[in-house]
């Protein structure tokens, strides 16, 4: 287990003069960016602002963007991969996987999974252990991705957008079941446009915005004012909305 | 982690491939019972059976193909690429388990194509009059047809240059999928694929044509022997040998094929966007 000093210096993700773009389209410009390992991280920003870019680049899926990128010391590849537990928006597994098959398949690539818990977990979700991925709800396919993803004991959970779509109880649940099942010592990068939900939870946040990065901070020193992270979003993202 | 990698994409493609093979093995035994006893004339249940079976063994020809293309797409470009590109394993392993297990299914449904034609064959044979089968015996020799030895010699030559093919289809394919999955080709959908494909297709085929009949070495099959001569295989084509093999093309083919492979996990690992 890392000390207090250790995690204090430890930075689980370093970005360094990162841009990327889709045809003219530039949705990272020049971003820089250290994240300290042992927190929960909120990455914010509108739609369209370059969050699951920047999210797809560290977890291995984007490789044709410009700058360095580092996973806990490494370039996305093997090492880090081994390291990041990654739930996506999309639904990710294949027609003919049962929860079971999942489970296995999860037990098989990753060293950190705990196929106990993540059984425990199937039958807390009342998820049917044999019944394929194609003819299960969008909703029980979102349990079963949350249960294999929250099942790994890795350094780095990365989110993207859990909450997006769902009603405010699915919101709560979701939410009660990252907190309950996160590795205390890892750390959580989530994204998010809903922060009125989530916002209680973060250590530090990183807003997004016109390809930049706009805010890196800690909860604590934004919220000293008595502002909360929902107030200093909407001033810094005031000009989405702005009419000319 | 590639042993993994195997196991998992034979279970993933088993679904489809099992049911064509239980398909096929149900139509060959209907086919089998419908034609014991000793009538020399077919019923009509008899010739849909033997159309049906003839239908069923290409269909086990082709199906592997296109499971091929549409797993390979899916399993890596689709949303399911999420998965395959966030496990830790190379590039190269991913390739490679998919070509393994590829290659797998097309050789087991060439085996019982195989199987399907000599049984047939064999059925035929049992039920033909001794005059017509020497009739036959003396139509395969005067084709200048191999003895058993050379027979047998040429058929595994054959299998090494049938293995090569479907090495090389299996690149082509691996290719111009992921070639098709990065810009600009990305933004043309599925036509850009197919498109891709047959440019492809067409530029390695010319090369192998080319090399094929203008490379001197060619394997010669004849009545009682099999040999190299040096001599490109157009030129020797004439002299009434059973059949000829272009060694130039096969070895393009071999190099080919490595080289399109290293060119897929090149872009795979550094130019793909999943979407």
């Amino acid at each position: 287990m890392a000390s207090v000093n250790e995690k204090e210096n430890y930075n689980i993700i370093e970005v360094k003069n990162l841009a990327k773009s889709y045809g003219k389209n530039q949705v990272l410009n020049d971003v820089s960016v250290s994240l300290k390992a042992g927190q929960i991280i909120g990455l914010l920003g509108p739609n369209g602002c370059g969050k699951t870019s920047l999210i797809k680049i560290l977890t291995g899926l984007i490789n044709d963007y410009s700058g360095d990128v580092k996973v806990n010391g490494n370039k996305p590849g093997i090492e880090s991969k081994a390291v990041v537990a990654y739930l996506p928006e999309k639904t990710y597994l294949a027609d003919w996987m049962r929860p079971i098959d999942a489970i296995n398949y999860f037990n098989d690539f990753f060293k950190d999974f705990d196929k106990e818990k993540a059984l425990k977990m199937m039958k807390h979700f009342n998820l049917p252990m044999k019944q394929k991925a194609k003819t299960m709800s969008k909703g029980m396919q979102e349990k079963l991705q949350l249960l294999l993803v929250m099942s790994r004991k890795a350094k780095l959970y990365i989110l993207d957008e859990p909450l997006g779509g769902v009603d405010p109880a699915a919101r709560s649940f979701i939410l009660d079941t990252i907190m309950n099942n996160y590795t205390q010592d890892s750390t959580v990068l989530l994204s998010t446009h809903l922060i009125h939900d989530v916002e209680r939870i973060f250590d530090h946040v990183l807003m997004i915005g016109k390809g930049q990065v706009l805010l890196d901070e800690d909860t604590d020193k934004l919220r000293e004012d008595g502002r909360t992270i929902e107030d200093v979003f909407k001033e810094v993202f005031h000009y989405a909305w702005e009419v000319n | 982690m590639l042993g993994k990698l195997i196991k998992n994409d034979f279970k993933a493609s088993a679904h489809t491939m099992l049911g064509i093979y239980a398909v096929a093995f149900a139509a060959f035994v209907a086919s089998g019972i419908a034609f014991m006893g000793d009538n020399t004339e077919p019923t009509p249940l008899q010739l849909i059976l033997a159309v049906l079976l003839i239908f069923i063994s290409f269909a086990i020809l082709i199906v592997p193909v296109f499971q091929l293309i549409s797993y390979f797409n899916k399993s890596l470009y689709s949303n399911q690429g999420y998965l395959s590109y966030t496990l830790p394993v190379k590039g190269s392993s991913l390739l490679l388990s998919k070509g393994i297990v590829s290659f797998s299914w097309i050789l087991l449904s060439f085996v019982q194509f195989a199987a399907v034609y000599v049984l047939i064959y064999a059925g035929l044979m049992n039920r033909v009059s001794p005059e017509v089968r020497e009739v036959l015996n003396q139509l395969y020799q005067a084709m200048n047809g191999p003895e058993k030895d050379a027979l047998i010699k040429s058929l595994l030559v054959l299998l090494a240059v049938a293995l090569f093919e479907i090495i090389f289809l299996i690149a082509q394919i691996f290719f111009t999928i992921t070639l098709s999955n990065v810009k600009p080709f990305n933004s043309f959908g599925n036509l850009g694929g197919i498109i891709l494909f047959i440019v492809v297709f067409l530029i390695s085929n010319s090369i192998f044509m080319k090399l094929t009949t203008t490379f001197p070495l060619t394997l010669c099959v004849n009545f009682d022997r099999v040999y190299l001569a040096k001599f490109p295989m157009t030129e020797i084509a004439t002299e009434g040998i059973f059949f000829t093999i272009g060694l130039g093309g096969a070895i393009f083919q071999a190099a080919a094929a490595v080289l399109m492979f290293i060119a897929t996990e090149y872009l795979m690992s550094k130019k793909v966007n999943i979407k």
